[in-house]
């Protein structure tokens, strides 16, 4: 499954609007999360995989950081190697909640739309 | 004849000067929409015109029931049949379009109820209708015909008004702003009550009867102009409080309370 980052970072600013900063509000969380879950439990996703996606939004440091700091503190993500990682059955659920927001953040916005299109 | 069908054809002519009154102000207001409001804005004037334009007809056909000129009243009637079998199109449009936002298919479902209408004329004149009745209230005729009722009630009349019970139900169940969604739900409350009482009016086998739909059409204008103008009445109820000096004054709560 593809990972769009613009809408992913389109998201993640809805719901820092919010004053939602962490979790669904953070654009480098959605997008390690969702890149780690696109290659699952069973298959080891390589650090310049996630940097792919992330490089375009965050510089390398941070995106360490954030690996070390909330994924393999909270046991979302396991290091198996230099640089690789596993998503763990907590990471899937997780996912399972970026994604959830998504959909949300789509309903509120196709909402949006409708009111838009009546005539005020 | 009565003094009834004048009365009937007053309520008409006051209902085509509320719906043009209606469409021109939706007219005036499109500088202030917002793009995407546009086509479905244009679509409420047509709606709202073709309201008019029908109970123009059936003013001038009461009329006509009074003078006792039946040809005159039953050319009229005829003629009347065409913006009443064509309203479901700029409504249906109207919906689609704000649920889907998409011109193309909005355009392609109600070109559907085009052809839903234009089979309804082809009926109804093909057909022909019986009548006028006339009695102490209105004058009514009878559709000579299953097919054309059927056509009218499956296509023209119980899919777009399901149409609008399912937009109001999206809208009601939605976490918007009071305000905003009141004005929606009364404004697609009127056109419901407009649609339904206008089949009423059109297959009313009473003057009496027709003469009631009438009144409720009238009053789901007046509800529906309310429902889009509210803000401005507002804000004139508001100056006229304060000019005559009958504004509300706010009690504030006693600051010594004990509590």
């Amino acid at each position: 499954m593809d990972i769009d980052i613009e809408f992913e970072q389109e998201v993640a600013r809805f719901y820092l609007s919010m004053g939602i900063t962490t979790g669904p509000g953070d654009i480098q969380y959605r997008l390690i999360l969702l890149v780690l879950a696109r290659n699952g439990e069973d298959n080891v996703t390589r650090f310049s995989e996630i940097r792919e996606y992330t490089d375009k939004i965050a510089d390398r440091g941070s995106i360490g950081g954030k690996m070390k700091s909330v994924f393999q503190l909270e046991g979302l993500a396991m290091k198996v190697g230099h640089g690789d990682y596993i998503i763990t059955h907590k990471g899937l659920l997780a996912t399972d909640f970026i994604r959830s927001t998504s959909g949300f953040y789509k309903k509120v916005k196709d909402i949006e739309h409708i009111i838009e299109r009546i005539p005020s | 004849m009565s003094f009834g069908l004048i009365l009937n054809a007053i309520i008409c002519f006051a209902i085509v000067l509320a719906t043009f009154a209606f469409a021109v102000s939706l007219q005036q207001s499109k500088k202030k929409q917002r793009e995407e409001s546009v086509p479905t804005l244009n679509a409420l004037i047509v709606f709202w015109s073709l309201v008019g334009a029908f109970f123009l007809f059936a003013g001038l056909r009461t009329l006509a029931a009074y003078g006792k000129f039946t040809e005159v009243e039953t050319a009229l009637y005829n003629i009347g049949s065409i913006p009443f079998a064509f309203v479901t199109v700029p409504l249906v449009y109207f919906i689609i379009y704000i649920i889907l936002g998409d011109h193309r298919v909005s355009t392609g479902v109600s070109t559907v109820f085009l052809i839903f209408g234009s089979i309804y004329l082809i009926a109804l004149f093909g057909f022909g209708v019986i009548g006028p009745f006339t009695d102490e209230w209105g004058s009514t005729y009878d559709i000579d015909s299953n097919i054309t009722i059927n056509v009218y009630l499956s296509g023209l009349f119980i899919v777009p008004t399901s149409m609008i019970l399912g937009l109001l139900l999206l809208i009601l169940l939605q976490r918007i702003p009071k305000r905003l969604q009141n004005r929606i739900a009364f404004s697609l409350v009127s056109i419901s009550l407009i649609f339904d009482f206008m089949l009423l009016d059109n297959i009313a086998p009473t003057g009496a009867m027709q003469m009631a739909a009438r009144i409720f059409i009238f009053i789901g204008v007046v509800l529906g102009y309310f429902s889009y103008f509210s803000d401005s009445f507002d804000k004139k109820l508001e100056m006229m409080d304060r000019r005559l000096g009958v504004s509300q004054t706010e009690l504030e709560d006693f600051d010594n309370e004990d509590e």
